[in-house]
């Protein structure tokens, strides 16, 4: 890993119900691009927010580089699609905090233009954003991010909700960007997804069950502590590919429990 | 019958620009009021307003200065509390806004000799008018459009999404102080023109028809300002000829432009369905 941009040391964290994160260390360098997995409730949209510095470690500690610049892409399910913002109001908005103006300069509007132009969106830049298919939606918030220069780019469940080939566009995109040396840090759901574009993968559930390469942390047995549920992992490729595994057990004991509450 | 008769009046012509000026200012302000989905804030912030203007009367204390500083009081609070999202800002507005409401009538119902302006307050009167609240409301919406001005690029960001806009750097909880501020300066700049019962309407129906005409933020912003204005002014007017308050006035034709709005993207929303429908052919 090249120099570390943002760390967290043995940070605990909690909403007040139990602990959601514990013992955390995890350190962030430039060029990362780190996959962060775990099951619903396992603490991985915290662990964001902790590295961003949106919430503060309840024990342990955060250490970021002076002047670190943060961009985050949120889950698209929590952006209000019927706001009336179109597509280069949103990327501006990247550009609104550190002393900006209050109008947008000429200089914001060109950056504007020539990043909605490397993406792809360039055609776009007046439409409202709820008429966007569903990867350029992504890449609107990627722009937004990226207008701010940033060192590390936080994107919370960017494969959510997406088809095959917005994932791939998305991902292709993430790794584009990693090899210019911004950090990227991403949750997902989607294994298969990540084992086969991220060099780094960090499993979490309420604390961080391991963190390495695809092929050190995507093991039957960090599955089974990471989810709870068993699943088989197979080679594709030299990439390890997670598959459900079948339990007729299981099965007998949902039907049990089926009974027991009619 | 003579339709420049109204403006022959001094009282009509202060009221008049009272009513383009407060109009606009709420129109303006609702925006941001809307697009955070909180509507309920400016009914409940207007009724809160309302009891420290009772309190300052009583107390013979500038009224401005009273509803003023028990307006900010209010919105901060009403900040606060809705930041705990077991509460949400409906309630939090609903149970700081109601008390402070009931406090000013209880505080009224002790004092004598209110009736009138208790009548105003609540209406709106555009006949108790005078050139102090006038000047009052210029500079109040001279601040604000200011205010807005400069913060217009962090006040669209937070008004979007503040958590991530909190992620980007900027200050959220000043800035979201600084939008509460805003409205309470608003609404009682308001309050003589439109009435405390009104002003709800006036923050929220000029930003939901300049919605419906745009999908952009900032000609919502500038749309929703210039329907309040023009309202407010052709409600004014309408007021002095069929002799009703002239809060009621502005926000019944605030009314009538929705039904015709609404009813007008509707229909333009059908045509352009059926030109996709015709184009994909």
């Amino acid at each position: 890993m090249s120099d570390r941009l943002v760390g967290l040391q043995d940070v605990s964290f909690s909403y007040g119900e139990g602990p959601t994160l514990t013992s955390v260390d995890l350190d962030v360098g430039a060029g990362d691009l780190i996959g962060v997995v775990g099951p619903s409730g396992a603490g991985k949209t915290t662990l964001l927010k902790l590295l961003s510095g949106a919430e503060t470690p309840l024990a342990g500690s955060r250490t970021a580089v002076d002047g670190l610049r943060i961009g985050w892409v949120p889950q698209v399910e929590t952006v209000n699609w019927y706001f009336p913002v179109t597509v280069d109001e949103v990327v501006l908005m990247g550009a609104t905090a550190g002393g900006s103006k209050p109008w947008y300069t000429r200089a914001e509007r060109r950056r504007t233009h020539d990043l909605l132009h490397d993406l792809g969106l360039g055609h776009l830049e007046g439409r409202h954003i709820r008429r966007l298919s569903g990867g350029q939606q992504q890449r609107v918030f990627v722009a937004r991010a990226l207008i701010s220069e940033p060192d590390l780019i936080i994107l919370d469940e960017p494969l959510s909700g997406v088809d095959v080939r917005t994932r791939q566009e998305v991902l292709d995109l993430l790794e584009i960007l990693a090899g210019r040396g911004i950090a990227i840090v991403l949750t997902t759901h989607d294994l298969n997804g990540v084992a086969a574009h991220l060099p780094r993968i960090v499993c979490v559930n309420g604390r961080i069950v391991s963190d390495g390469s695809p092929l050190e942390t995507m093991t039957t047995a960090n599955m089974f502590e990471t989810f709870g549920a068993s699943m088989d992992v197979i080679m594709h490729e030299s990439h390890p590919i997670v598959i459900d595994r079948h339990d007729p057990d299981r099965t007998i004991r949902l039907r049990e429990l089926d009974r027991g509450s009619a | 019958m003579d339709l420049l008769e109204p403006f022959a009046y001094a009282f009509f012509r202060q009221g008049f620009l009272m009513a383009v000026l407060a109009s606009g200012l709420c129109a303006l302000v609702g925006t941001y009021v809307v697009l955070r989905g909180m509507s309920y804030i400016g009914h409940g912030l207007s009724h809160a307003v309302f009891g420290g203007a009772a309190a300052a009367f009583v107390m013979g204390v500038n009224f401005f200065l009273g509803a003023a500083i028990w307006g900010l009081v209010s919105a901060l609070m009403i900040n606060r509390v809705a930041r705990r999202r077991s509460i949400g800002a409906d309630a939090a507005i609903g149970v700081i806004t109601t008390a402070s409401f009931a406090l000013g009538i209880a505080i009224l119902s002790r004092a004598e000799g209110f009736t009138r302006s208790f009548e105003a307050a609540l209406f709106g009167n555009v006949l108790g008018v005078d050139l102090i609240q006038l000047v009052t409301l210029a500079g109040i919406t001279v601040a604000v459009v200011t205010v807005i001005g400069l913060y217009y690029r962090r006040f669209l960001f937070l008004t979007f999404d503040a958590e991530v806009a909190a992620v980007f750097g900027l200050r959220v909880a000043q800035i979201d102080a600084l939008m509460a501020a805003l409205l309470a300066l608003a609404i009682i700049g308001s309050m003589q023109v439109l009435g405390v019962t009104l002003i709800a309407a006036a923050l929220v129906t000029p930003p939901v028809i300049a919605r419906l005409l745009t999908d952009r933020f900032g000609t919502m912003l500038i749309a929703s300002t210039s329907i309040g204005m023009i309202t407010g002014a052709v409600g004014l007017y309408l007021s002095y000829f069929l002799d009703i308050a002239s809060g009621a006035s502005v926000v019944l034709t605030q009314a009538t432009v929705f039904v015709v709005a609404y009813v007008g993207s509707a229909l333009a929303g059908r045509r352009k369905r059926l030109e996709g429908l015709a184009g994909a052919h």
